[in-house]
């Protein structure tokens, strides 16, 4: 069973919201992931199309731990506001902690991403920090007293899966707090891998909900998990350079 | 009344309830929320919270994110 702060998680798949193409597929989606955690945005209200779909709308978040994002943010006020407007809304279980330093690659800026989670553990909230490849990055903000860190697969939205598994591996091996793989996962490989490697849980988005069938990917996302879990657990063998044969080379005599 | 929602001034009859305010601009109050002047506004107080002139509202939802 995974923990993060006072929330426990059988399911070790974490569901971004975003870029659904209809309420219906994003709620079979959901359902087809088993996730327990679902991510979602603040946004400014469009005043003038109220008819603008907002797939999360008709969602009833108390049957998920809700977990926003700060997305958007690019400032240690703008993040903290975030989380606030979120957990004034009573839908803030925990908060993605997401400080964009850069544009084009939307990598995080790892001081203000610091300084936010701070703030924030000392308003008492249950903090997962979006973070670089950046094992000392991730050692100090379990000093600091982050319930999980999340260290990205590859840049948001590019389904390039593990950019850097031995960064990763670093992380991961010297984390004492859950190890959540966030952003740039493609396809269930890329999650496998990442729970190969041996982290907590993954949090995706654009994977599924951008596929031709997000219901399926949903589905083979979450096997891919598993699978990756399982094997992380029973241990894989070692890669050589040489062929290994695996028949006996004894009792060849009578050829 | 005039004040200014999500950056943009917009101009009433008179001061509003948020409440009153949602309803003129045809707006679903279990899916907003509101900032006033800085300050989140509870939704148990949509009612009895006033708008007056040249004040601030930010009107905010939750959307798909991940």
């Amino acid at each position: 069973m995974l923990k993060i702060g006072e929330f426990e998680f059988n399911s070790r798949l974490f569901l971004g919201t975003g870029k659904f193409s209809d309420e219906e597929t994003q709620t079979k989606a959901i359902g087809a992931s088993e996730t327990e955690v679902l991510t979602f945005a603040v946004r400014r209200m469009n005043l003038y199309d109220k008819d603008l779909p907002n797939p999360l709308a008709n969602i009833d978040l108390r049957n998920y731990v809700t977990f926003p994002n700060t997305a958007g943010a690019k400032t240690v006020e703008e993040t903290v506001r975030i989380a606030e407007i979120a957990d004034h809304a009573g839908v803030c279980d925990m908060i993605k902690v997401e400080v964009i330093g850069d544009d084009k690659t939307l990598l995080p800026d790892p001081i203000a991403t610091y300084e936010a989670c701070e703030i924030l553990l000392e308003k008492g909230y249950t903090v997962c920090p979006y973070i670089s490849n950046d094992v000392v990055l991730a050692r100090r903000l379990e000093a600091l007293g982050v319930h999980a860190v999340m260290p990205l697969a590859s840049p948001i939205g590019t389904g390039r899966g593990i950019n850097n598994p031995l960064n990763l591996r670093y992380i991961i091996e010297q984390a004492n707090i859950p190890v959540i793989v966030d952003a740039g996962i493609g396809s269930p490989k890329d999650a496998c891998y990442a729970m190969e490697l041996g982290a907590d849980a993954i949090l995706l988005n654009t994977a599924i909900s951008g596929a031709k069938d997000p219901v399926k990917m949903a589905e083979a996302m979450k096997l891919g998990i598993e699978a990756g879990m399982l094997s992380h657990e029973a241990g894989r063998i070692p890669v050589r350079y040489t062929a290994q044969a695996s028949s006996p080379a004894e009792g060849l005599g009578f050829l | 009344m005039q004040c200014i929602i999500n950056d943009e001034t917009f101009t009433f009859e008179e001061d509003l309830t948020v409440s009153q305010l949602l309803a003129h601009m045809d707006i679903d109050a279990d899916r907003v929320v509101v900032e006033h002047n800085g300050e989140l506004i509870k939704k148990e107080s949509f009612d009895s919270h006033i708008v007056k002139s040249d004040d601030r509202l930010e009107l905010l939802e939750f959307v798909g994110g991940g």
